[in-house]
């Protein structure tokens, strides 16, 4: 079945790629903690997703993202846990305030270039220091505990494979909602305001409009995924939410690939797993994400997916198999 | 009334080293285009090492001040040498960008691989102590701090102006394909740039940390000089002078008066209304960098 929205969508690997994702819960067996590594991953990836269509695709330095992470994270926390709301809502507000947080970061839109970033940048400053101040309604510095486990149709979802799906979904569906969005008109107007913003303006596109779709988009998806976080983990406190993470997640888009979809989750996926790996090897571990940056910039700026698309080229065969980016 | 005099005191005081370090942040601004994440960590280095001289050697301040940003002028032309300079080459601004902050992270770790996880402070003679006069509180290091940086933005605005070697500085951040065709060595004066900028850092650092600590975070403090970078208007040099200044003001009246837990959210705050309402800064002209 081809829904015709969806053309250039399934391809036989794409559709083994979905098919093999589901099945890793089955394959992983019971084991809570290679489950949980993995739900980390697939919410980062719900994230660098998100910057990839802002950063890569848009070629905005948006540098305050993991502060509208930590909106959606707050919202919906505090509503399941103060106010009793069910976690469908909770959900939604999530989305519902990271859209919020993001029209009110709208007026910087007219902003260019260095401008732009220095005040998303400060944005996401911002956002931390209120996560770290406003006590009463995020504990401060301590931590917010004690966030439910999300309930659905009646079922509270509580098993770690079960939560799998749940973010499963959401990636799928947001993986979707990016590709859609490529693969129409916006998508045509994206590339020529980034190719050359002077241009794609006398050509009667309304950059101000796309830039702003893009910030409130990605805004909409950092709420989201903000919301699985608190409710997966029960705990959420502020450095998740500040610079640290918005590092963390321009790297998982340079790594993987600037203008890759599946270079963002691959990304986020090798990071996470270095993550989980120097937190063993202790504190000095991060200068490994300084070099890996300074060097993926200096030596292969279009990261794995830029690899895989250098590696095909060279072997035909390969492209076969899918090893190809998606560059609309 | 004394208050407010000591807190005008400490304000400016605080307000030059945001200045130093803006200085540089400005000037690398202008003549790479490129915002420098790893700038106020260099400023972090330079507090660090002035730490180390001043625990083995006891050198007086002014000569901390000198070898620190000494040392650190080094680093910051390493960092462009062999780090952005290839870069460059390929032209990908958005790239070097973030290869600042792939800097950032390595400078912040290699200062707690060296120094360690708890803030240090400066050896006691360092220390700033007050004296009163005549029913006022005055801090002798803040009006040092405030003379240092004064004296320095100065000598600056006369280099910049009145030598040659400013003048083509000025004119590379201006337009570098124009300076270049008049001439000038561009790719000698962006390393100038980087020199310069590096040393006002190391110095900047050495005058904050002696006043607050050393510690690795302490680039979390420069950072705040971005915003009196932007204050006066990216890229201009003295508009980051009086940019500095105004933001230490508002920042120390502010915690006083108002809120001490908001104060970074009101520097902050201030700091985008000023983009938005005057993207030319606080002393611009209009007129912003040509794309």
């Amino acid at each position: 079945m081809t829904v015709s929205w969806l053309r250039g969508f399934w391809t036989p690997a794409s559709a083994a790629t979905v098919v093999a994702l589901a099945a890793v819960p089955l394959l992983l067996g019971g084991s809570p903690y290679h489950l949980f590594l993995l739900n980390t991953i697939g919410v980062f990836a719900m994230l660098a997703l998100g910057l990839q269509l802002v950063l890569g695709y848009g070629g905005i330095l948006q540098l305050g993202y993991a502060g509208f992470f930590g909106l959606g994270a707050y919202t919906s926390a505090i509503l399941t846990t103060h106010h009793g709301w069910p976690f469908p809502a909770a959900f939604v507000a999530a989305m519902v305030v990271g859209v919020g947080g993001a029209v009110l970061m709208c007026p910087i839109v007219r902003l260019r270039d260095v401008n732009f970033a220095m005040a998303t940048f400060v944005f996401g400053l911002i956002l931390e220091l209120v996560y770290n101040q406003w006590s009463a309604m995020t504990n401060g510095p301590i931590g917010f505990r004690g966030i439910p486990a999300p309930t659905l149709f009646g079922l509270t979802v509580l098993e770690p494979q079960h939560y799998y799906y749940l973010i499963f979904v959401a990636l799928v569906a947001e993986y979707l909602l990016i590709f859609r969005l490529l693969h129409s008109p916006f998508g045509t107007a994206l590339r020529a305001m980034r190719e050359n913003e002077t241009a794609c303006r006398t050509s009667g596109v309304d950059v101000t409009r796309v830039k702003v779709t893009l910030l409130l988009v990605s805004s909409a998806i950092a709420g989201a995924a903000g919301s699985l976080l608190a409710h997966m983990n029960g705990f959420i406190s502020p450095p998740t939410f500040g610079w640290a993470t918005s590092v963390a997640l321009l790297m998982m888009v340079v790594l993987g690939g600037v203008r890759s979809l599946p270079g963002a989750i691959v990304g986020a996926a090798v990071i996470r797993l270095v993550v989980e790996q120097t937190s063993v090897l202790g504190q000095h571990s991060n200068i490994v994400f300084g070099v890996a940056l300074v060097l993926f910039m200096a030596f292969l700026p279009t990261g794995l997916a830029g690899l895989a698309g250098g590696l095909s080229a060279r072997m035909p065969w390969a492209a076969r198999f899918g090893a190809r980016s998606v560059t609309p | 009334m004394s208050e407010f005099l000591g807190l005008l005191v400490f304000g400016l005081a605080i307000g030059s080293i945001y200045s130093l370090v803006a200085i540089g942040f400005s000037m690398i601004y202008r003549a790479t285009g490129l915002l420098h994440f790893a700038h106020p960590d260099l400023m972090m280095i330079g507090g660090m090492v002035g730490y180390t001289l001043a625990t083995r050697t006891s050198l007086p301040m002014p000569l901390l001040f000198v070898l620190s940003g000494l040392a650190v002028a080094g680093l910051s032309w390493l960092i462009d040498r062999f780090g952005f300079r290839p870069m460059r080459r390929q032209g990908a601004l958005l790239n070097l960008i973030i290869a600042t902050i792939g800097w950032s992270i390595i400078l912040v770790n290699v200062a707690l691989f060296v120094w360690g996880t708890a803030p240090l402070s400066y050896p006691e003679a360092y220390l700033p102590k007050g004296r009163v006069i005549g029913g006022i509180v005055i801090v002798p290091q803040n009006l040092a701090m405030l003379g240092v940086g004064l004296v320095a933005m100065v000598l600056l605005h006369l280099f910049f102006t009145r030598t040659v070697v400013g003048q083509a500085l000025r004119a590379t951040a201006e337009n570098p394909v124009a300076a270049q065709l008049m001439g000038i060595r561009i790719e000698r004066m962006m390393t100038l740039t980087f020199l310069l900028s590096g040393f006002l850092a190391g110095g900047a650092g050495v005058l904050v940390a002696s006043i607050v600590y050393a510690n690795f975070d302490l680039g979390l403090i420069g950072i705040k000089s971005f915003a009196a970078a932007v204050l006066g208007g990216f890229g201009q040099v003295g508009g980051a002078m009086v940019g500095g200044l105004v933001l230490g003001l508002v920042e120390t009246i502010g915690a006083f008066y108002v809120s001490s837990a908001y104060k970074d959210i009101i520097a902050y705050t201030l700091l985008i209304l000023i983009l938005l309402v005057r993207p030319q800064g606080l002393l611009g002209a209009g007129r912003t960098r040509p794309d």
